[in-house]
C-alpha cells in the first residue's frame, strides 16, 4: 500500500495505482476525456493534469503512479483555468454548441462532453468558433462515423485494437488534418469491421452511432396493411431500464412488453423462444458431430460479430462453425413462414423487427444468406438504445408501465434461453440439453459454474456418459483470438464478440455505473433461476413447433429455415 | 572579427586515416571517458540544453542501451547539423563511436532529415571510407556494433526525441508520455539515449583535450563552442562557430553577418521559432544559455534569424502559427486545438477582421499549451508569437484599428 496526500487529505491505495485512481477513491473527480478504464493510457486530452509537490510543471494523473509521501493538488486555480481553456479549445473546433447539433445527436442525453462542461464549470465561451469541414461515413449497415463530432481522443481506436483485436479504426493525417478513419479511408462498411460497436461504447461524444431504423419501424407500424411483430433479445431486458434511470441490471421485461404494445407492435414475442430453438438444433448438431466423428470443435454462431470476424480471419475454421442461424434470424424465418401461414397472412405482409443489444445484428439481417424466397427474415433490427428512444418518443416512461406478458406461442421460453445474453450462457444451455439427450438421464445440477463469469476465457471438462467433453468460452475478440490458438484442444467452443457477451453489446445503453456488467449478468442468471422450465427441450411451445412444422432437429424443413452457411471474406 | 575555430578547425584539418581519439578513449577506458565528459560540462546542442553527462548517468549501469543520433534538424532556420554532416561526417562518426563505446551501445541509429539528400550520402560515404575503423571496433570492442541510417519521416515533430523513437520503430511520430523517459524505456522499450549531432561531434574534442580544457572555453553553464546558423536579412548568412558567452548578437550580426542587407534590425529570433524574439535594443545580450534565460528567451538550437524593419510582426506571427498548426502531431489537445486557435485568431487579425482582445486570447492559449502540452512543440508554441505581441503591439493594433475605422481589408 502507498500513502499520499491529495488536496491535504490522506489517501492509502495499492501499489501501482495512478493519481487519478487514488483521487477517485476519495471521491475527488479529476476531469478526463481520453481516459477510459479497460483501455491503455493515451495522455492526449491533458485535462487530468495535477500538481505534484516537488516536480516541475504538471503531470497527467491518468499516467502517473502514486508514490509514498506524494503531495498532490488537483484543483488549484491555475489548474482549473488551464482545464477550462483546453476544454473550450476543443469546443471551439467542434460544433457541440447546442444550437448546432446537440438536438440531433444520439448521445445528447449522456454526452460525456456535456458532463465535463459541468464539472469544469464552462460558462461563456471565449475562443472563436472555427468552421470545420466534415463528412459522415455512411458505408456500414451498422455504424456511422461523423467527423464533426469526433474530437480524436482515440478511445474508439484503442477499444477496437485492444478489446477486439480489430485495428479497424486508426488515426491518419497530422496536425489539423488528424482524424479517425479506416484503412485507405474506405469506410467502415468496406473494411474488415465486424460491426460490434465497442468503438461506439468507447466514444465520449456522438461521433460513432448506430444506423438508426426507428422511423422505418414506426412507418411500418402506421401502415394498416402490415402485421408488425417484434422480438426482444435476452440481454435487452437487463439494460433497457438504464435509459429510464432504473437500477442497473434489473429485469424490466414485463414493463418492456407493455411498452412495446403501447408503441403499437401487433405481436410482442421473445428471442428467448428461438434461443431455445437454437439449442435444439445446435445440441443435435453437436451430438451428431461428437458421436459420429464429425468436424470438431463445434463453434457457436449466434454472434454476428464473431461470425464475420471468423470469415475474415479464420477461414480455416468456417466448417467448425455451427450451421445454425442466430436466434434473431431463426425467429425472423419462422415469422415469415410458419407464423404468417398460421395467421393467414402473406409473408410479405409480415414485418419482423428485432430489439437487440447489438449493432452487428443490423448487418446480420442484411446478409444475403438471410433471405428466404426473396424476403429477408428480419426487416429491421433496433438497438436497446433505439428502443428507449422510441418509447420516449411515444410519450411513455418505462418506469410507470404496468406488467405485461409476451404473446404465445413465440413468447414462451425457458431459463436456458434467457442466459444466452451472458458469456457462457449458450454453452450452459446447450450442455443442459445435450447431457440429457446423450445420457437419457435427468441433469441434477443445472449450473455450469466454470463457464460463468466475466473472465475473457473460461474452460471446463464435462463428463457425459463416461466420455469427457472439453468446452471453452471466450468473450471479447482479443480473448477469442487467444483461445483459438488452442481451438483443437476442445470439442465445443462458444464465442461472443463483446466483452461479457451480449450484456456488454455495442447496442446497449451507455453508462458509467460501477459493476455494470456484473449487475446485468446477475439479472439474467436470477431470471433463469426463477423460471419453472430451465431446459430448452422442455419448452412446450418448442415441442409443439416441431410437431406442427419442423419435424425434428436437423430435418429438411429445419435446414431450410434455421440453418445457414458462411464464406471467406 | 574572427570565428572561434574549434569544431570547424577539426573539420578543416581533414580526416585522418584512423580515429585517434576513439583509440585513445578505448585505451583510457570507459570510466575515465565518463569522467572527462562530466568535467567538460557539455550540454546538449539540440535545443533543450540538458547536461549530456547527466543524461548518460541514467544508463551507465545498463546493458542493451540504444544510441540515437538526432539529425532531423527540422527547426526552421537551423542548418548547422547539415554543415557537420556534409563537411565533417568523419568527426561525427568518431563521436558516435566514442559514445557507443562509453554507453556499451551495439545498436546505433542516425536519423537524418529526409530532405538532406547530400547529408545522407555524405554520411553513408563516410561509413564506407571508415569501414576499416568499424571493423577494428567490431573486433576490439563490440562484434555486434550496428549503425543504421534512418531517413527522416518529414514532420517537424519527428525531431522530438520520443516522436523520433516512434518514427524509427515505424510508428506514427507522436510524442510518448514521459515518464518513462527514453533512458528508461525508449526504442523497443530498451534504455535509449538521444543526442543531437553537434553534441556527439564534441566527443572527439573532449577526449582529445580532456574535459577540463574543453570547459575552459565558454562561460559557466555554457562550456565549449556553439555553431550558430545565421540567416535572415544579414549580408552573409551561414554557419559560424562562437565561443559561448563571449559575443553578443550585435557582434554576430555585424562581425559575421556583415551587417544588414538593407534597413535596420527590427528583431532577432535567437534560437529557432520556439524562442522569444529579441528587440533591436536587446542585442547586446551575450550568446550563452544563462544570459538568454535571464532575458526570457533561450539559445535553442542556435538558429539566429534576423528581421529588418521592413518586416511586419503580424506576418511573421502568422507564418510561425501556420507552421506550428501544421506540424503538431495532432494528438494532444492543447497543442492541436491551441495552435489551430492561435492561427485562426492571427489570420483574422492579418485580414483586418480581428478584435483587440484577440491578442490577450492568443497569449492565453500559448500559456495553456505551455502548461499542459505533452511535448516541447506544444509547450513552446506560444513563445515567439507572444513575444512579438509584447514587443511590437503597434504592428498588431494597426491592423485592428482599421476594422474599428470601418475600412478593414486594406492589407494584403
Ligand atoms: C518539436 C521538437 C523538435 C525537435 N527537433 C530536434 C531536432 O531537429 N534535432 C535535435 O537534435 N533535437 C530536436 N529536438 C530536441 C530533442 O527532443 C532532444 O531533446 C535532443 O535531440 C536531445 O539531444 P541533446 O541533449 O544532444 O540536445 C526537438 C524537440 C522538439 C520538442
Amino acid at each position: 500500500m502507498v500513502n499520499l496526500k491529495i488536496n491535504g487529505q490522506d489517501v492509502t491505495v495499492s501499489d501501482g495505482a495512478t493519481i487519478f485512481e487514488a483521487a477517485a477513491s476519495i471521491n475527488c473527480r479529476i476531469p478526463a476525456l481520453c481516459r477510459k478504464s479497460g483501455l491503455s493510457v493515451y495522455g492526449s486530452c491533458r485535462l487530468c493534469i495535477v500538481k505534484v509537490k516537488g516536480r516541475p510543471g504538471y503531470v497527467i494523473s491518468c499516467a502517473t503512479p502514486v508514490e509514498e509521501g506524494m503531495e498532490v493538488e488537483t484543483h488549484t486555480s491555475e489548474l482549473c483555468r488551464v482545464r477550462k481553456n483546453i476544454f473550450e479549445l476543443i469546443i471551439a473546433y467542434h460544433p457541440f454548441d447546442c444550437q448546432l447539433n446537440c438536438l440531433t445527436c444520439g448521445r445528447n442525453r449522456e454526452c460525456e462532453l456535456r458532463k465535463l462542461a459541468e464539472e469544469i464549470g464552462i460558462g461563456e465561451l471565449k475562443y472563436k468558433f472555427i468552421p470545420k469541414k466534415h463528412d459522415i461515413d455512411k458505408s456500414s449497415p451498422s455504424l456511422e462515423h461523423d467527423s464533426a463530432r469526433c474530437i480524436t481522443c482515440g478511445r474508439c481506436v484503442r477499444a477496437c485494437r485492444e478489446l477486439q483485436h480489430g485495428g479497424i479504426l486508426t488515426m491518419s493525417g497530422r496536425g489539423p488534418a488528424t482524424k479517425v478513419t479506416t484503412f485507405l479511408e474506405k469506410g467502415l462498411g468496406n473494411v474488415d469491421c465486424v460491426n460490434c460497436g465497442q468503438c461506439l461504447l468507447a466514444c465520449p461524444t456522438g461521433a460513432i452511432q448506430e444506423v438508426l431504423k426507428i422511423n422505418q419501424v414506426l412507418g411500418a407500424i402506421a401502415d394498416p396493411s402490415k402485421l408488425v411483430v417484434v422480438q426482444t433479445a435476452p440481454a435487452v431486458r437487463v439494460a433497457l431500464g438504464d435509459e429510464f434511470g432504473m437500477e442497473p441490471g434489473i429485469n424490466v421485461e414485463k414493463k418492456m412488453v407493455t411498452a412495446l404494445r403501447r408503441v403499437g407492435f401487433d405481436r410482442v414475442f421473445d428471442t428467448v423462444f428461438t434461443a431455445d430453438l437454437t439449442i435444439m438444433e445446435e445440441s443435435a448438431e453437436f451430438i451428431r458431430r461428437f458421436t459420429s466423428g464429425g468436424k470438431l470443435p463445434l463453434i457457436t454462431s449466434c454472434c454476428p460479430g464473431w461470425v464475420k470476424f471468423a470469415e475474415h480471419n479464420y477461414p480455416g475454421l468456417l466448417d467448425n462453425l455451427s450451421t445454425c442461424k442466430s436466434p434473431q434470424q431463426m425467429f425472423g424465418a419462422l415469422a415469415k413462414s410458419f407464423f404468417a401461414h398460421k395467421m393467414g397472412r402473406k409473408p410479405e405482409d409480415v414485418v419482423s423487427v428485432s430489439i437487440m443489444p447489438c449493432t452487428a445484428k443490423k448487418f446480420e439481417c442484411d446478409r444475403p444468406e438471410m433471405y428466404e424466397d426473396g424476403l429477408c427474415d428480419v426487416d429491421f433490427s433496433l438497438t436497446t438504445r433505439e428502443l428507449a428512444r422510441m418509447i420516449m418518443c411515444q410519450g411513455l416512461d418505462l418506469k410507470t408501465m404496468e406488467d405485461g406478458e409476451y404473446d404465445a406461442p413465440f413468447g414462451i421460453s425457458t431459463g436456458a434461453g434467457v442466459i444466452f445474453g451472458v458469456s457462457g450462457g449458450v454453452m450452459e444451455a446447450a450442455l443442459r440439453t445435450a447431457y440429457e439427450k446423450i445420457t437419457g438421464m435427468e441433469l441434477k445440477s443445472l449450473e455450469f459454474n466454470d463457464v460463468r463469469g466475466l473472465r475473457g476465457v473460461k474452460c471446463a471438462d464435462i463428463e457425459i456418459n463416461g466420455s469427457t467433453v472439453r468446452v471453452a468460452v471466450a468473450n471479447g475478440l482479443e480473448h477469442a483470438c487467444k483461445l483459438l490458438q488452442q481451438a483443437h484442444d476442445y470439442h465445443f467452443i462458444e464465442i461472443m464478440a463483446c466483452p461479457g457477451g451480449c450484456i456488454g453489446g455495442g447496442g446497449q445503453p451507455i453508462s458509467n455505473a460501477p459493476q455494470l456488467l456484473e449487475k446485468r449478468q446477475n439479472g439474467l442468471y436470477a431470471t433463469d433461476q426463477t423460471r419453472k422450465i430451465r431446459k430448452s427441450h422442455e419448452n412446450p411451445a418448442i415441442i409443439q413447433l416441431y410437431k406442427d412444422f419442423l419435424g425434428e432437429p436437423l430435418s429438411e424443413t429445419a435446414h431450410k429455415y434455421l440453418h445457414t452457411h458462411y464464406h471467406k471474406r | 572579427m574572427q570565428e572561434h575555430l574549434f569544431i570547424k578547425k577539426f573539420i578543416e584539418g581533414g580526416p585522418g586515416p584512423e580515429f585517434g581519439n576513439l583509440r585513445r578513449a578505448v585505451e583510457v577506458g570507459r570510466n575515465a571517458c565518463h569522467e572527462e565528459l562530466e568535467r567538460s560540462q557539455l550540454v546538449g546542442r539540440g535545443g533543450a540544453g540538458f547536461l549530456t553527462a547527466k543524461k548518460w548517468r541514467f544508463v551507465r549501469d545498463k546493458d542493451n542501451t540504444v544510441l540515437i543520433c538526432n539529425g532531423d534538424e527540422g527547426e526552421p532556420g537551423t542548418f548547422k547539423d547539415r554543415y557537420i554532416m556534409e563537411n565533417g561526417a568523419f568527426m561525427l562518426l568518431e563521436g558516435m563511436l566514442i559514445s557507443a563505446f562509453m554507453l556499451k551501445a551495439s545498436d546505433v541509429f542516425i536519423y537524418i532529415r529526409g530532405e538532406y539528400q547530400e547529408s545522407i550520402e555524405a554520411f553513408r560515404r563516410c561509413l564506407d571510407d571508415y569501414s576499416a575503423e568499424l571493423e577494428w571496433y567490431r573486433s576490439a570492442i563490440d562484434p555486434s556494433l550496428d549503425i543504421t541510417v534512418v531517413i527522416g519521416g518529414g514532420a517537424y515533430v519527428c525531431g522530438d526525441e520520443t516522436s523520433l523513437i516512434n518514427s524509427i520503430e515505424g510508428r506514427r511520430p507522436n510524442s510518448r508520455i514521459k515518464p518513462p523517459y527514453p533512458a528508461e524505456k525508449g526504442f523497443k522499450d530498451r534504455p535509449t539515449i538521444v543526442n543531437n549531432i553537434e553534441t556527439l561531434s564534441n566527443l572527439p574534442l573532449i577526449i582529445r583535450d580532456g574535459g577540463k580544457n574543453f570547459a575552459s572555453l565558454g562561460v559557466n553553464g555554457s562550456r565549449g563552442t556553439k555553431l550558430i546558423s545565421l540567416s535572415g536579412k544579414v549580408k552573409n548568412p551561414g554557419v559560424y562557430e562562437i565561443e559561448m558567452g563571449k559575443l553578443s548578437f550585435k557582434d554576430i550580426i555585424e562581425g559575421f553577418g556583415g551587417g544588414m542587407r538593407d534597413g535596420k534590425v527590427k528583431f532577432v529570433i535567437p534560437g529557432g521559432i520556439s524562442t522569444q524574439v529579441l528587440a533591436a535594443d536587446e542585442l547586446q545580450v551575450k550568446v550563452d544559455y544563462d544570459s538568454l534565460r535571464t532575458v526570457g528567451t533561450s539559445l535553442g538550437s542556435g538558429a539566429v534569424i534576423v528581421a529588418d524593419d521592413g518586416i511586419d510582426a503580424v506576418d511573421v506571427a502568422c507564418n510561425v502559427a501556420d507552421f506550428f498548426m501544421r506540424e503538431t502531431c495532432g494528438i494532444c489537445f492543447p497543442c492541436k486545438e491551441g495552435n489551430r486557435q492561435i492561427h485562426y485568431l492571427l489570420e483574422q487579425i492579418r485580414q483586418g477582421k480581428g478584435e483587440k482582445h484577440y491578442l490577450e486570447l492568443i497569449k492565453d492559449v500559448g500559456r495553456t499549451a505551455c502548461l499542459a502540452a505533452r511535448c516541447g512543440l506544444g509547450q513552446a508554441c506560444g513563445n515567439l508569437v507572444g513575444s512579438l505581441i509584447d514587443k511590437f503591439p503597434g504592428d498588431f493594433l494597426s491592423r485592428i484599428s482599421d476594422v474599428v475605422n470601418g475600412n478593414g481589408g486594406g492589407y494584403g
